[in-house]
């Protein structure tokens, strides 16, 4: 039925003005004066015989005094019904297009593939076909054949559909999320100008935070009818990753809720996006526009290992791991070695063959590396090209010089150390790093919680605290003063550990995690695994992942909870909501032993390479020692002062220069970038065009799940009231013809003049004189 | 050639024709005079001439008998003294009737009638202190030619009469009640005395039997009497009984042209009935209904030969006394 709905509602404060004429009927029967007057004999004769008529038409007069002032206020609110008829003018719409640029989108479309060069031609994806040729020499992106062609036709479809009055609104949800206009605009020429030149972002969809961005704006809106147009590919992963997020509540979502309230309309009773994560207003029409229906079948370089000592002759091994997102599985896959930086030389050819759903590495072995150190895996051509090239800078950045810190006063958890003798405590570390003193990767010292307190400073590139009890207030000071300096510190717990001690006086300094309490597995036998979550971070290169992998093979008895805040992140755990390994800002904490007191770890094959993986990560501070960094992240370098020669800028693979945020230290010098947008190798330059320090930075890897959500899951996410509009089908006005509601401000208008004339001829007494 | 002396002197006696200059005067007395000699000034021919007593019979001089009513030509042609005897002393017996009901004592407050009210301009009296100040001019002028004047006061029933007397002394009695209804009107509050109802009907058709003989009545009301045929009929009693009838129908200028412009609480000031008006709503409906009655007496009297007249109280005397003077004549 038709709803009256009001598009600018403020404007109906006005009505408040049509008590006026009342008000001024009230306030001047109280002024008449008293007059006298000789007799009343005629106008009681008179009054009598017109009273009911004066009367009748005063009441009229007020009447049409109060609707002429009412229907005014009411036309300013402008009016609005859906459906209507008569003699009404077309509802403004506001049409917001949130564009998914995620590089996923990058995909070929089955539905384009004549106009698209033939993929799986491992020649082609060489260096002379657009897609992978081109990355190397810069972030353009060919995006003919693409399913991101297709949403973009598809959000200039929904652009066309602006007409006189109407608003738009474009969100590019790629990360990072960017609004072109952060107000509606009227133009829909400019939105489509916007849309053609959105490059595709090198990382994944933040759709919670394009909403958060666009609903406010949305929800402002004064048309009649706001309309959200989601065009994504709508991959399952994303979706599973909200679902879980929302069903979790997830803390670092909160926020991004969307103001409730507004006008409602009928049609859409607003309620939750994407699993709770977002809340949608009353009167927000959402349509779902799929880039793409069917899943495609993609593999990815997740991950590149270069070791120096192995291959033929010791002259260099590199190790790819690729993904196969795809439900077929993946034969005779060609894997090309390149120098990275120049594309030119290859290096060495392999052949690869996955079964589906499963991950596995190939080796290829290396006759050296380039004089750069850099390096470039591409693998056959599939679905989507982007995701087919790894870069790796590998170098040795030299020996790492490592603090050991051991012993110091018991805890109230009061049992004795592990490990025979104090003094001992920290020969497994010493052991794993440095065995026999004589590593060339590490140099490791030993002290005690004291030594840490000296005022010397410490002088090393990371700190090792194994389950140390307490700290003296100059030994925190000095772990916080070394972590600004750009070293690494690495904690491990242990009975003379007190968590609340740890809450109080160590923690709130260096990393933003609360211990809770200690975790004991009960029974014979009975113990938690490590099992990694991120699986890109550089601590977990080299490590086979999957059931009866290494990290899974080490036997945990004891752990502490903790509780994580929003600025660290969980590298691996025990098991579900029991972090192990905590990354924050230059800290990493392992919630479990690191000297075997808890654990078997430190019997685990493992051990050894993941604590070297650990105290280099921390020495070059998120380099990594493959200084490997997914898009997005600013790539960071600690070099001597002697080593930086003036102004150093940031080369990334197009040739761009961009400034490098430096930061002096104590005879050190912290370099930063902005975060890498494209996959490839950064170098840092300093005034003298000298290369200082190279960086390879990579795609995030699950983004190249190219499985589309099913529907029941789009709806589950989006709630039924979303529309999804089927790929097939042009979004057309008549598609959405029962969006439009019908304006009523200029019947409103017209009725003000016609009150006001039969007000002018009842004034005059032209009508019941 | 002109006399400017003699010109201003006459200026300034018809100048107390004018209701405004009378009425800064208190003394009544000098109000008639002024205001009979002001109409005098103007007249060509003096209203007294022929206005003597009717030879009636002569008789036998008498010892005691004043010297200078001897007919000497009959004492010539007879050798006797005779005495002249008149027919009567005056020959014409007059009642002023004066309305002094409340409403009488309407005066038009240019206050009142708003901002945008187009009115004429305003009177300076009430209609009563208008009325008396006629009725003395009126009396004045009748004593001077010898006419028995009488006076009768009423409202809604007669306050006071006086009877018809000729003497000259008798002036002075009557400008003595119409001071005393004068004084007794300055100081009525209509709102708070109990108001004087208008009854001319009833009251008329009471003095209709009291006035016996053949003479003048002279009305003088504001006719705000409900009763239009009542009065009427009053008027035809005193025709039937062979009397001279002169209506003066008092208006102020607002009664007669309604210049109300604000809506207003309207007080009736006879019977303290109030009404909310919108005057621009009635105002043409009202100076119908006003006209209708004006023509209603109009055409009433003049079909029973009763002359009607319509004053404002902002017009000159001369016009009253003038139609007083025309229909004396008419009598003679």
């Amino acid at each position: 039925m038709f709803g009256l709905n009001f598009l600018n509602p403020i404007f109906l404060a006005g009505l408040a003005a049509a008590a006026l004429p009342i008000l001024i009927h009230l306030f001047s029967r109280r002024r008449a004066r008293e007059i006298t007057f000789s007799s009343l004999e005629y106008l009681q004769e008179i009054s009598r015989r017109k009273v009911r008529r004066m009367r009748l038409r005063q009441w009229l007069l007020l009447a049409l005094r109060v609707l002429i002032i009412a229907f005014f206020a009411m036309a300013m609110g402008r009016p609005a019904i859906r459906g209507g008829a008569g003699v009404v003018t077309r509802g403004s719409s506001t049409i917001a297009v949130v564009l998914d640029n995620s590089f996923s989108m990058g995909a070929a479309d089955p539905r384009r593939s004549g106009e698209m060069p033939p993929l799986d031609n491992i020649s082609s994806a060489g260096g002379t076909v657009a897609g992978a040729g081109d990355q190397d020499t810069g972030t353009q992106f060919d995006e003919s054949g693409t399913v991101y062609q297709s949403a973009k036709e598809r959000a200039l479809d929904i652009l066309d559909l602006m007409g006189e009055g109407d608003r738009g609104i474009l969100a590019l949800a790629g990360r990072p999320v960017t609004l072109p206009f952060v107000t509606p605009v009227a133009d829909a020429g400019l939105l489509r100008q916007e849309v053609r030149r959105a490059p595709l972002a090198a990382e994944g969809a933040d759709l919670p935070a394009a909403l958060a961005q666009v609903l406010p704006i949305l929800t402002s809106a004064r048309t009649m009818n706001r309309e959200l147009f989601i065009v994504s590919d709508f991959q399952q992963r994303d979706l599973d990753a909200w679902l879980r997020a929302g069903s979790a509540g997830d803390p670092a979502s909160a926020g991004i809720a969307a103001p409730t309230g507004g006008t409602a309309t009928a049609g859409s009773a607003g309620g939750d996006l994407l699993g709770g994560l977002v809340k949608i207003p009353a009167g927000i029409h959402v349509y779902l526009v799929p880039a793409r229906t069917a899943s495609l079948d993609n593999a990815s370089v997740a991950r590149l290992r270069y070791d120096a000592a192995a291959g033929l002759g010791g002259r260099g091994q590199l190790a790819v791991t690729v993904v196969n997102h795809g439900e077929d599985p993946l034969t005779a896959r060609p894997v090309r070695v390149t120098a990275g930086g120049s594309l030119g030389e290859v290096l060495a050819d392999a052949v690869l063959d996955l079964p589906p759903g499963g991950r596995g590495d190939v080796t290829a072995d290396l006759s050296g590396l380039p004089a750069d150190g850099t390096l470039a895996v591409r693998l056959g051509s599939d679905a989507l090209e982007l995701d087919n090239t790894g870069y790796l800078v590998a170098g040795d950045p030299g020996v790492r010089k490592v603090l050991l810190v051991t012993g110091g006063a018991a805890s109230a958890m009061g049992t004795s150390p592990p490990g025979g003798a104090a003094g001992d405590e920290g020969r497994f570390l010493r052991t794993a790093l440095d065995p026999d003193g004589t590593s060339e990767f590490f140099s490791v010292r030993e002290t005690n919680p004291d030594g840490l307190a000296a005022p010397d400073g410490l002088n090393a590139n990371v700190v090792i605290l194994s389950n140390v009890g307490r700290l003296s207030v100059a030994a925190v000071e000095n772990l916080v003063a070394f972590r600004a300096r750009g070293g690494g510190i690495l904690i491990g717990l242990g009975d003379r550990v007190d968590p609340r001690y740890y809450n109080t006086d160590i923690l709130p300094r260096l990393l933003p995690v609360e211990l809770l309490n200690v975790s004991q597995e009960e029974g014979e036998g009975a113990f938690r695994s490590l099992r990694p979550v991120v699986l890109a971070h550089p601590i977990f290169s080299g490590f086979p992942i999957g059931p009866g992998d290494d990290l899974g093979s080490a036997r945990f008895r004891r752990l502490v909870t903790c509780r994580t805040g929003q600025e660290v992140r969980v590298l691996a755990e025990f098991g579900r909501a029991n972090p192990a390994i905590v990354e924050g800002d230059g800290v990493l904490l392992f919630t479990s032993s690191l000297d075997g007191g808890w654990n078997d770890f430190v019997f685990s094959a493992s051990y050894p390479p993941l604590l070297h993986k650990l105290v280099r990560h921390l020495a070059t501070r998120g380099a990594g020692d493959e200084r490997a960094g997914l898009v997005g992240a600013r790539l960071e370098a600690t070099l001597p002062e002697s080593d930086v020669n003036g102004v150093v800028s940031c080369v990334d693979p197009s040739g761009t220069q961009t400034a490098v945020e430096a930061s002096p230290l104590e005879k050190m010098v912290r370099l930063r970038s902005v975060p890498a947008a494209w996959p490839g190798v950064y170098r840092f330059r300093d005034a003298a065009g000298r290369t200082i320090a190279s960086f390879a930075v990579n795609l995030d890897p699950g983004e190249g799940d190219l499985r589309v959500a099913p529907p029941e899951l789009q709806s589950r996410l989006f709630g039924r009231d979303a529309r999804r509009l089927d790929p097939e089908q042009r979004v057309t006005r008549e598609l959405l013809a029962g969006r439009y509601g019908r304006e009523l401000w200029r019947p409103f208008l017209v009725m003000v003049l016609v009150l006001l004339v039969v007000e002018s001829l009842l004034g005059r007494g032209r009508l019941l004189g | 050639m002109s006399q400017p002396g003699v010109r201003t002197l006459e200026a300034d006696s018809r100048s107390f024709l004018d209701p405004r200059v009378v009425g800064k005067l208190q003394r009544l007395d000098l109000v008639a005079r002024l205001v009979v000699e002001g109409l005098l000034t103007g007249l060509h021919k003096s209203p007294y001439h022929g206005f003597s007593v009717e030879f009636a019979d002569y008789r036998q001089y008498m010892p005691g008998d004043p010297v200078r009513d001897v007919d000497w030509k009959a004492f010539a042609k007879s050798d006797r003294y005779y005495i002249k005897q008149y027919e009567e002393e005056t020959n014409l017996r007059c009642h002023l009737l004066l309305d002094t009901s409340s409403s009488m004592l309407y005066r038009g407050d240019p206050a009142h009638y708003g901002k945008h009210a187009h009115a004429g301009e305003p009177a300076e009296l009430t209609k009563l202190r208008y009325g008396i100040n006629l009725a003395a001019a009126l009396a004045y002028l009748m004593i001077q030619q010898q006419d028995a004047v009488g006076l009768l006061l009423f409202s809604d029933r007669v306050h006071r009469m006086v009877p018809a007397r000729s003497a000259r002394t008798h002036l002075r009695v009557l400008l003595r009640e119409l001071e005393v209804e004068a004084r007794r009107a300055a100081k009525r509050d209509p709102r708070e005395e109990e108001p004087r109802r208008t009854r001319i009907g009833h009251c008329l058709g009471q003095l209709a039997e009291r006035i016996p003989r053949r003479g003048l009545i002279i009305l003088l009301t504001d006719l705000w009497d409900p009763g239009e045929a009542e009065v009427l009929g009053a008027l035809k009693h005193f025709r039937y009984r062979q009397h001279e009838v002169v209506v003066f129908h008092l208006q102020d200028p607002a009664e007669a042209e309604f210049p109300f412009r604000d809506e207003g609480l309207f007080t009736d000031l006879e019977t303290g009935e109030q009404l909310n008006i919108q005057p621009w709503e009635i105002a043409r409906e009202y100076r119908r209904r006003n006209d209708e009655r004006v023509a209603f007496y109009k055409r009433g009297c003049s079909e029973n030969r009763i002359a009607y007249e319509r004053v404002l109280t902002r017009t000159p005397y001369d016009t009253a006394l003038l139609r007083y003077l025309e229909k004396r004549q008419r009598l003679h």
